[in-house]
């Protein structure tokens, strides 16, 4: 794990001024998420109240990988969205405080930024609306913010970084707000697919190409894993764990989305399995499988979603192409 | 590969230059306008509004923008395909490109503006690859440079940045995607500011002061209307500015603290402009002109004078009586339909006769729009009017059965193919959806309605080729393929299913290109067998009488346009000269349907024109958005 560790360190984008000087955002300082990879937009969407800082950054890659923030201290954020997975799990629901099961798959947190709702129902808005609930929960950190923050006040070191970042300094506001900063500075691109994109003809290989006619073809993949991040934001029934969890409907009360969850981002998807959200499809040959057979038939299946018919070398071309969305 | 009509995304030109600073993202903003009370319209200074039309004519070509003087107004030649200008105080046009004719090249320009300088003209170019490129050509003349050409983006359109230096496009991608981007005129390098799905902008332009990126975008997924956003040129923020009406963009007015815009709020399509500071509506829309139809605007210039486009025409769906025995025209062309005159274009017989499935252009904003189809009974004149939920429509055959209408086109997600028109319901469902790069047209049923044939263009594989898909299994078989730049024209069957005619064309250019040759081909596979020869002719199959013992063909021996004269050539299968029948003086025709009856046809004639005014003072109301910074 460590040497992973230090690998993503490496990999993070220079972050000019952290811990060299009192820094208070003011909104003027340079953006930490530079430089952009290829295949990302610049736009993102940002809540007024949170501008990225370097400090607010750094200070929340501290708190990812800490386990201050569980109950029992055994628990970060990167045990179940673990760095070398593309920030997903390795297991189909990951295994929180005291052994405890999560009821969803860890989804993966990078490019998180061009998200408009977290989570696999979308319950949260923002990310910063997002980055406690998992500390909260009984079956994951089972903590309480306040008492996290009070620990955090009480060590020097997080209560000279939180003033570094914050006027304020420690609060559970501040918190979420240096969790969110972290996770929204998560970006993968310069994938194959965005070089090819670009114009660079041979950054696919020919399965590939193959695979990316299917997908965006005859494959329909396309109507949902669409854009820079290759997901619509939007709520899909696939069918998978029909009538044991309620999806989005949990969130909205609408019975049209009963089974419905959000769409994942395909970016990095080569790492980030077991996919879907309950974990119960481990390799990309069963998530193949599932959509060439038209996903599992229930009330509410998306009508984009029937049967493909695909030839076995129509499926490995499928599989190339989504290898080809491993990104930098 | 998409079309004009597949994507019709029109970035325009803006003026001023570009500041670029380094700071943080900022949230995306919904800004939900105010609603007005009842009779309460905010109205722009109308004091000094004047509108005139400038150019008329057949030549008229809206696909052009003006210079920031209004001197100037670039277009497209479509004698040739050439990229043009046309100085606006004498009335004449000189070309900037010289590819030829069309019976040498196949080449042509589309859209087009000037850069902020006015002495160069960015603009599209459909090249020898079958692809569309961006190319900037100096107004005086010279070598056109192409500045921006990228294999995975099937369609490219830009504007300048008011620098010159940069250009604001929009691309359409092979992944379905479309984005935003600002590309280096330097070092060719391309900034991707927003990707979209399968949707895209129909129009982006960048503000005078260069810091903000205007652009229209259909919110929704399932309808098309439009809302206006506002996004700032170095991405860090975003508003939306939401209203329930269509709001399309016009452009930035000169002062960059008005946007104009077409809604139609009010019931019909009018001219807005709405107050902005720092990306952000500052006030009401205020009410410019009302009862705009078919407007298409092509820029505002430096004194704020709109030029815009006026669609107008006299296409039409006309029947008559022919005896093609005979050669003689027993009832002469009579349009088939009262309403919507003008609108109207591309008719099918149902398979009784009793009906007759047409096309409508209803939408009162111009472009290419998804059409209406309409179901007319042929005795009484009773019609039902179907809307599609798709982007565009053409060429409705109707299905054997008579329950349904194939038509050519793409559905509300973008997807290019065959699609079925219940003749009941009005509901759509795929028959056949492309895959990117390729595109399924010109579908033909076979009299059973067991087989569709279609033309399948592929421009990863610079192929086209004639399919027949087996419509209880859902498989295709190939009939006969073409390397481009060979290929051949428009498909029809015979009555008895067991032939389709086309006209094949070699593809090369020049004084030595072989002319198209008109062949049929057996339904069930084999050698294609000739029918007949032409030299330097553009010929397009229509159909075969209903004996199925000829071809009904019309030919155009201009190198410069289309016979005004619509004339129905009739060509003995079995050999022989054929014979001419003079159906429509003075207008040029295409889709000729023969009804049941083998005597009666439908048949589309006219042509779609345009107009070109300018609409002077168009000017906010006063004290509606704060002032400029050192303004006194």
């Amino acid at each position: 794990m460590v040497p992973l560790l230090l690998t993503l360190v490496a990999l993070l984008p220079v972050l000019p001024g952290c811990g060299t000087s009192r820094m208070v955002d003011a909104g003027q300082s340079p953006s930490p998420f530079r430089p952009l990879p290829v295949g990302l937009d610049e736009f993102f969407v940002l809540p007024e109240d949170n501008p990225p800082t370097a400090a607010k950054v750094a200070l929340g890659r501290r708190l990812f990988f800490d386990p201050v923030l569980s109950r029992d201290s055994t628990l970060a954020c990167s045990s179940c969205h673990r760095p070398e997975r593309g920030f997903s799990d390795t297991v189909p629901t990951s295994i929180g405080i005291a052994g405890q099961r999560t009821t969803r798959n860890a989804p993966t947190l990078l490019n998180r930024a061009y998200g408009v709702s977290l989570f696999w129902d979308g319950r949260a808005a923002t990310l910063e609306d997002a980055v406690l609930q998992p500390v909260r929960n009984a079956r994951e950190m089972d903590h309480d913010p306040v008492r996290v923050a009070g620990r955090l006040a009480r060590d020097r070191r997080y209560a000279g970084e939180f003033t570094r970042a914050f006027e304020d300094g420690v609060s559970t506001r501040n918190l979420a707000r240096a969790l969110a900063s972290y996770v929204r500075s998560l970006r993968s691109g310069n994938a194959a697919i965005d070089r090819y994109l670009a114009g660079d003809r041979g950054a696919l290989s020919p399965d590939a190409r193959a695979g990316l006619r299917i997908f965006a073809g005859r494959g329909n993949c396309v109507m949902c894993h669409s854009g820079a991040t290759f997901t619509d934001e939007r709520f899909h029934n696939t069918g998978i764990s029909w009538g044991t969890d309620p999806g989005r409907s949990g969130v909205t009360g609408d019975s049209a989305d009963r089974g419905a969850f959000k769409t994942p981002t395909l970016r990095n998807v080569a790492r980030t399995g077991p996919y879907m959200h309950d974990g119960s499809l481990g390799t990309l040959e069963d998530v193949l499988a599932f959509y060439d057979r038209g996903g599992n038939p229930n009330p509410n299946l998306d009508p984009e979603i029937r049967p493909l018919r695909l030839a076995p070398r129509e499926r490995r071309a499928l599989r190339a192409f989504l290898e080809a969305l491993t990104g930098q | 590969m998409k079309t004009v009509f597949a994507v019709f995304a029109f970035v325009t030109l803006g003026f001023l230059g570009w500041s670029q600073r380094d700071h943080l993202k900022q949230a995306v903003a919904v800004a939900e306008e105010a609603r007005d009370a009842p009779g309460e319209i905010a109205q722009a200074d109308t004091s000094k509004l004047v509108t005139r039309r400038i150019w008329a004519g057949p030549q008229v070509d809206p696909l052009g923008a003006p210079s920031a003087d209004g001197r100037l107004l670039s277009h497209v030649d479509w004698s040739t395909g050439d990229l043009a200008v046309r100085d606006l105080t004498t009335g004449t046009s000189r070309r900037l490109t010289s590819k030829g004719s069309w019976f040498e090249s196949t080449e042509f320009a589309l859209f087009s503006n000037f850069s902020p300088d006015g002495r160069r003209i960015l603009y599209q170019w459909f090249n020898s690859e079958f692809e569309y490129d961006l190319r900037v050509v100096d107004v005086e003349g010279g070598s056109p440079r192409v500045v921006y050409r990228n294999p995975q983006v099937e369609y490219p359109i830009a504007s300048w940045f008011p620098d010159g230096e940069r250009l604001l496009a929009v691309l359409s991608l092979v992944n379905r995607s479309n984005q935003i981007a600002v590309l280096s005129l330097r070092d060719g390098g391309a900034r991707v500011l927003r990707t979209f799905d399968w949707r895209y902008p129909n129009r982006a332009q960048v503000s005078p002061d260069g810091r903000w990126i205007a652009y229209d975008f259909p919110p929704g997924e399932d309808h098309p209307q439009r809302d206006v956003y506002v996004l700032a040129a170095d991405g860090t923020q975003e508003v939306q500015l939401s209203h329930p009406a269509n709001d399309e963009l016009v452009g930035w007015m000169p002062d960059g603290r008005h946007l104009a815009m077409t809604s139609d709020r009010t019931g019909t399509m009018a001219l807005w402009v709405v107050p902005l500071e720092q990306g952000k509506a500052t006030g009401k829309p205020q009410l410019v002109k009302s009862d705009l139809w078919r407007i298409m605007p092509l820029g505002i210039t430096r004194k704020g004078a709109l030029f815009y486009n006026v669609q107008s025409g006299n296409r039409d769906v006309y029947l008559a009586t022919v005896d093609f025995s005979a050669g003689r025209v027993l009832a002469p062309p009579a349009r088939a339909a009262e309403r919507f005159v003008g609108s109207n274009f591309q008719a099918d017989w149902s398979p009784d006769g009793r009906y007759l499935a047409y096309l409508s252009q209803r939408s009162p904003v111009a472009g290419p729009r998804p059409a209406a189809l309409v179901v007319r009974a042929v005795s009484t004149g009773e019609e039902r009017v179907f809307t599609p939920a798709m982007n565009y429509l053409q060429r409705p055959r109707w299905a054997p059965d008579g329950k349904s209408v194939l038509v050519t086109g793409q559905d509300r997600k973008s997807r290019q193919g065959l699609y079925l028109i219940s003749a009941q319901t009005g509901e759509v469902s795929p028959l056949i959806q492309s895959e990117p790069q390729s595109s399924a047209t010109q579908a033909e049923w076979s009299p059973d309605g067991k087989t569709v044939y279609y033309r399948r263009d592929n421009q990863a594989e610079k192929q086209t080729r004639i399919m027949a898909l087996d419509r209880s299994s859902g498989a295709s078989r190939e009939l006969r393929a073409f390397t481009l730049p060979a290929g051949f024209g428009s498909l029809a069957i015979s009555p008895d299913g067991a032939q389709l005619a086309y006209v094949q064309f070699e593809g090369t250019r020049g004084p030595n290109a072989a002319g198209p040759i008109l062949q049929v081909i057996p339904t069930a596979g084999g050698a294609p067998r000739e029918i007949a020869r032409f030299e330097r002719a553009n010929v397009t199959v229509l159909g075969w009488t209903r004996d199925g013992r000829s071809l009904l063909y019309e030919r155009n021996d201009s190198p410069e346009g289309r016979d005004p004269v619509f004339a129905v050539w009739v060509q003995p299968v079995a050999g022989g000269e054929p014979r001419r029948i003079e159906l429509v003086g003075e207008v040029s025709g295409r889709n000729l349907r023969v009804h049941p009856d083998g005597r009666r046809v439908a048949f589309t004639a006219g042509q779609d024109r345009h107009e070109i005014w300018v609409m002077e003072g168009v000017r906010p109301a006063k004290s509606t958005a704060a002032p400029a910074p050192g303004a006194r």
